[in-house]
């Protein structure tokens, strides 16, 4: 039962705390502190001394230079999705994540941090060929998000490591789909969610990012279908998606849990493909701009 | 009589309410307190072999059936006694309370449970965890040889020859599932002892069950135990037994411990392991003559009661009795059966058995229709009870029947003709609707018999007239209509009049605040003795006026072969509820409900607004969200994350149309609306599911996940389309 929480002043503050003693790092403490929490008037059952980070200024800042976006790890979702350059695609899975009182603490840090299957926002990070950057006393580095999570629960971050920032490439993309499939429509964790996001060049796709969340142990990414389907045209798509769609559900895994089902899941999965290859890239549209960006019409 | 009284008025209790400021148990604090813990089998079935009780520290207590005084009894009195206080050796089901942990701390507390759950050692017992197992007497029987709590019969004509003669017989098979209350105040109590009595402040619906249940496991007599009901932050039902549980436990621990004691269940015990809505199976044959006239109807119903029988015998008679839903056909057979398995027990949930029986009725209902080849509203008119009817259980409707009249106000109202038509089958659009009724006030003879309600209203020194009663505010506005109804027949403001004893040792029993009974039963006790003062208020001093439940006189009941007038009048209702499915992700939006009741004459609009809104969300939820899943005698869903209940974003606002019909032996003509404004919900829905699939709805909840395997097969005329709507659907207003 820690009774230790540390309040540090500054980002490096925080870093030796997490070096010299282990720290867990508390952000917006939304899935922290729901894992440990006990009943009502006891403490969290947490082992280890934690460390604040929510209110350091180095990491809540949400920043965009000409052709990238800085988002602090300690950023809120309710700020990440103010920001003018946020992608549309961030900002939808945001409109779609918890509720707007767990939005306006909780954090992207955090979401990594928590390494779940079903984290939202790591889902369409991946989509956005997003990197992390993770600091120690002593060292920054910057790697991609798919080196981050390993496992449901498990990272590759540093025992004497925190997130810093997660860095979004910008002005690309011309299209996206996102869908969540939610236990229900607000303040529901995700059963599954598609994130795609490209670019056309003239008729053919120039680039395309696709991430399936909640159906494998992490986020489903693939460079190698990813990479068949760059310079396809609409025809190329139509003769390819049966295989497409038969690679993407050769790569997840989906369970049968408290909120799904593993059939569902794949059918689900298999459906919103399908969706996205037949109806969503949008070769057939001539570049207006509010039929680029879609979810499912419904909901 | 007019209906003034309809006329909303401000609920007196709203306004603490909104602003947070109703001290509700947990904000109250009582000096010198002890908290307790129950402490939970960790086994679904077995036997205690070996507790291994760990040491206590100083000014913890460790109390358990052991400590049940002479005289008393390790049960908790409902309708049998067969749920122990204590779990002695045989253990029934995982979280079966075993003892119960007092203390000064309550991280002390949290500590000591896990060691002493963890200490005890269980021989374990195959489970059986759900309907099938407990009727196939899986792991042997739990309760007697077959397992069954109430195995009933009731008939009507001569179904044996009738159903052997049909020319046709249509079979079909429903389930429904478990439903938690989540009610937002959990289950609280202190409890204390003043003057010598055992007293319990206690948030819960009938504070006389609890003094009925205490003073038993106490053997005391009941005047000598004082329950105190505390602001109440819901029930539906939920607080109708399940706090005897709780307040038994704490009282034992009383005769051991002279100081107050709290216990108040944190939100995911309580998910887990408070009452539940039964589940159930219910199997139909209908007989068809040549002309395909239903002449027939075999039933057999079968609820899930868990591991004990708490009020599952009342609530499978209301569940029989809904089996026919509003028709009537000449002959027909009920078999009803309440099946224990090693789940936590079943208790009473809104609606109280109706809207399973109702649910798979009017589901079977549209599903004839389907075989027949007719519209599901074309057939159902051709059977709907009328004035003078016969029921089921062969007594009479007595009242007039509005039925035809609702059901076209709706179908216009809907648009629901051009919308069946239009949207076709299998297209991903739906529109269904369901006819139903619900009987006001305990089944058969339990109101004259049972309760034999009891109110008192005092004239005050100050001239203010106060309420003696025992039914209290649950969250469904009866602080409000009782002072309305008292008020209306004295001629004062609402205002005026003073409801604010809630004390066993003060107010006379007026039966339980359940079965759509406080204003249908009590409130007309309350007219009556009104009555009685009216042209009095002016004379000096105080004294009181007392009115006792008179049974109406053409009423007849016969418990031993459950026949007769089941109730003593329906509130009656036609529900309509449109859908839209995704064809990719099967999920479904509700794009429009609409609602019609005959509630008699309402007290209070604005409360029975409140009834037919909430009761339909909480209905839809019923139908569409809330799972629970049983492995191996645990609930999957014991969180709010995973156990969905609806937000406000999930449905559409409801429309609604009250029907004045007033009713004679109703207060101004009201009837129950607690309950009826729950059961017509989910049928309609899985109708409108059933249109937009093309497929047959056989069990609810219709999550994504049963929607996509109904979907599923070569031939589904919905997997072939794909959206092409671009609009979100238009959300209904509420227009009164
Ligand atoms: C009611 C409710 C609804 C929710 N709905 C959703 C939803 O729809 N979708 C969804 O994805 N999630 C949802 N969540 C989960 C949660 O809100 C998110 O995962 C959120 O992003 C977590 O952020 P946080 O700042 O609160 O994390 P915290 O709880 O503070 O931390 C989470 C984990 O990350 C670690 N961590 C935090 N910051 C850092 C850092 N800078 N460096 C290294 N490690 C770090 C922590 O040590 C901890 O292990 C919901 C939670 C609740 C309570």
């Amino acid at each position: 039962m820690s009774r230790d929480w540390i309040h540090p002043r500054s980002l490096q503050e925080a870093l030796a705390v997490r070096a010299e003693r282990g720290a867990v790092p508390l952000s917006g403490a939304t899935d922290l502190l729901v894992r440990h929490r006990g009943v009502a008037g006891t403490l969290p059952s947490l082992n280890a001394p934690i460390v604040w980070i929510g209110h350091l200024q180095e990491l809540t800042a949400v920043t965009a230079d000409e052709d990238e976006l800085r988002i602090g790890a300690a950023a809120v979702y309710t700020d990440i999705a103010a920001h003018p350059r946020t992608p549309a695609i961030l900002r939808q899975t945001i409109a779609e994540l918890a509720a707007p009182a767990i939005r306006n603490v909780a954090t992207v840090g955090g979401n990594i941090g928590n390494a779940s299957p079903a984290a939202d926002a790591v889902c369409t990070l991946y989509a956005l060929d997003a990197e992390v950057e993770l600091a120690s006393v002593t060292a920054s580095r910057r790697v991609p998000i798919a080196e981050v999570i390993t496992g449901p629960g498990q990272t590759t971050i540093g025992d004497d490591e925190l997130i810093t920032a997660v860095y979004l490439p910008l002005g690309q993309d011309e299209f996206w789909f996102y869908r969540k499939v939610g236990t229900r429509r607000a303040n529901a964790l995700s059963k599954l969610a598609l994130a795609a996001r490209g670019r056309l060049d003239g008729r053919r796709l120039a680039d395309i990012g696709v991430a399936l969340g909640a159906v494998a142990p992490t986020v489903v990414r693939s460079g190698e279908l990813e990479h068949r389907m760059r310079g396809a045209a609409a025809d190329d798509i139509a003769v390819m998606r049966d295989e497409l769609i038969a690679g993407y559900l050769a790569l997840v895994n989906p369970i049968d849990d408290q909120r799904s089902t593993r059939r569902y899941r794949l059918r689900v999965t298999e459906n919103l493909l399908s969706e996205l290859f037949d109806r969503r890239l949008p070769f057939s549209l001539e570049g207006s701009a509010e039929h680029r960006g879609s979810r499912s019409p419904r909901r | 009589m007019d209906n003034a009284i309809s006329r909303e008025v401000e609920r007196v209790d709203a306004r603490a309410k909104a602003r947070g400021e109703t001290p509700y148990l947990a904000d109250r604090i009582f000096e010198n307190r002890l908290y307790a813990r129950v402490v939970r089998a960790r086994v679904p079935r077995g036997t205690i072999v070996n507790r291994n009780t760990p040491s206590l520290p100083p000014e913890y207590h460790y109390i358990t059936a052991a400590d049940v005084p002479a005289g008393g009894k390790n049960c908790v009195r409902m309708i049998k006694d067969d749920w122990p206080v204590f779990a002695e050796t045989e253990i029934r089901y995982y979280g079966e309370p075993i003892g119960l942990l007092v203390g000064p701390d309550r991280q002390g507390l949290a500590e000591l449970l896990e060691q002493f759950e963890a200490a005890v050692e269980y021989r374990k017992r195959e489970a059986a965890v759900n309907l099938e197992e407990g009727l196939r007497l899986k792991g042997g029987p739990i309760h007697g040889e077959d397992n069954l709590f109430a195995d009933l019969h009731t008939s009507k004509g001569d179904p044996e020859r009738t159903l052997a003669e049909a020319a046709r017989i249509i079979e079909r098979e429903f389930h429904t599932g478990h439903q938690e209350h989540v009610y937002i105040e959990p289950q609280a109590l202190v409890g204390t002892r003043e003057d010598g009595k055992v007293t319990i402040y206690i948030s819960t619906q009938c504070p006389f069950y609890v003094r009925k249940a205490v003073a038993t496991t106490l053997g005391v007599a009941a005047e000598d135990v004082v329950i105190v009901q505390t602001p109440t932050g819901g029930g539906f039902g939920g607080k109708e037994h399940y706090p005897d549980v709780l307040a038994t436990a704490v009282a034992v621990a009383l005769t051991k411990i002279n100081r107050p004691i709290e216990l108040i269940l944190d939100r995911m015990e309580d998910l887990e392991f408070t009452s539940k809505r039964h589940p159930s199976r219910v199997r139909y044959r209908v007989g068809l003559d040549e002309s395909d006239n239903i002449v027939a109807l075999d039933v057999d119903m079968v609820l899930e009661a868990g591991a004990y029988e708490s009020s599952s015998r009342v609530v499978l008679q209301r569940g029989m009795f809904s089996s026919n839903s509003v028709y009537e056909f000449p002959n027909v057979r009920v078999h009803g059966r309440a099946v224990a398995t090693n789940n936590v027990p079943a208790d009473a949930f809104r609606g109280f058995g109706a809207p399973q029986g109702l649910f798979a009725a009017e589901m079977l209902m549209s599903q004839v229709a389907r075989e027949l080849g007719v519209e599901d509203v074309e057939l159902k008119q051709r059977y709907l009870l009328r004035q003078g009817s016969t029921t089921l259980t062969n007594g009479r409707i007595h009242e007039e029947v509005k039925l035809p009249e609702m059901l076209n106000h709706i179908l216009n109202e809907s648009g629901y003709r051009r919308k069946r038509s239009e949207y076709g089958a299998g297209n991903g659009r739906g529109i269904g609707i369901s006819l139903f009724k619900h009987g006001s006030a305990f089944t058969g003879n339990g109101e004259p018999e049972i309760i034999k309600a009891r109110v008192r209203i005092r004239k005050r020194a100050d001239g203010r007239p106060e309420l003696l009663v025992a039914n209290v505010e649950i969250g469904q506005g009866v602080l409000t209509t009782f002072r309305k109804i008292v008020a209306r027949v004295l001629d004062i403001p609402y205002t005026e009049v003073v409801y604010s004893n809630h004390n066993t040792a003060q107010v006379p029993d007026s039966g339980p605040t359940c079965a759509s009974r406080s204003v249908a039963i009590v409130g007309y006790l309350l007219q009556q003795a009104a009555e009685k003062l009216k042209g009095r208020l002016q004379e000096p001093g105080e004294f009181e006026v007392e009115q006792v439940y008179e049974h109406p006189a053409h009423l007849h009941w016969d418990a031993e072969t459950l026949t007769g007038d089941a109730y003593p009048a329906y509130s009656w209702g036609v529900n309509c509820v449109e859908v839209e499915v995704d064809p990719l992700t099967y999920e479904v939006t509700v794009t429009g409900v609409w609602t019609a009741y005959d509630i008699g004459r309402a007290i209070d609009e604005g409360v029975v607004r409140g009834q037919i809104v909430g009761g339909a969300i909480q209905a839809l939820g019923y139908a569409g969200l809330e799972k629970l899943q049983n492995s191996e005698g645990r609930f999957l869903q014991h969180t709010m994350a995973d156990y969905c209940i609806p937000t406000s974003l999930d449905f559409p606002s409801v429309r609604y149309t009250l029907f004045d019909n007033p009713y004679q032996y109703g207060p101004f003509g009201a009837k129950g609306a607690g309950e009826v404004v729950f059961d017509g919900i989910a049928p309609a829905f899985g109708a409108a599911v059933q249109q937009a699939l093309d497929r047959e709805v056989a069990h609810i909840p219709l999550t994504p996940e049963y929607l996509s395997e109904l979907a599923d097969g070569t031939d589904s005329a919905f997997h072939a389309q794909r959206p092409a709507r671009t609009a979100d659907a238009e959300p209904a207003t509420t227009t009164p």
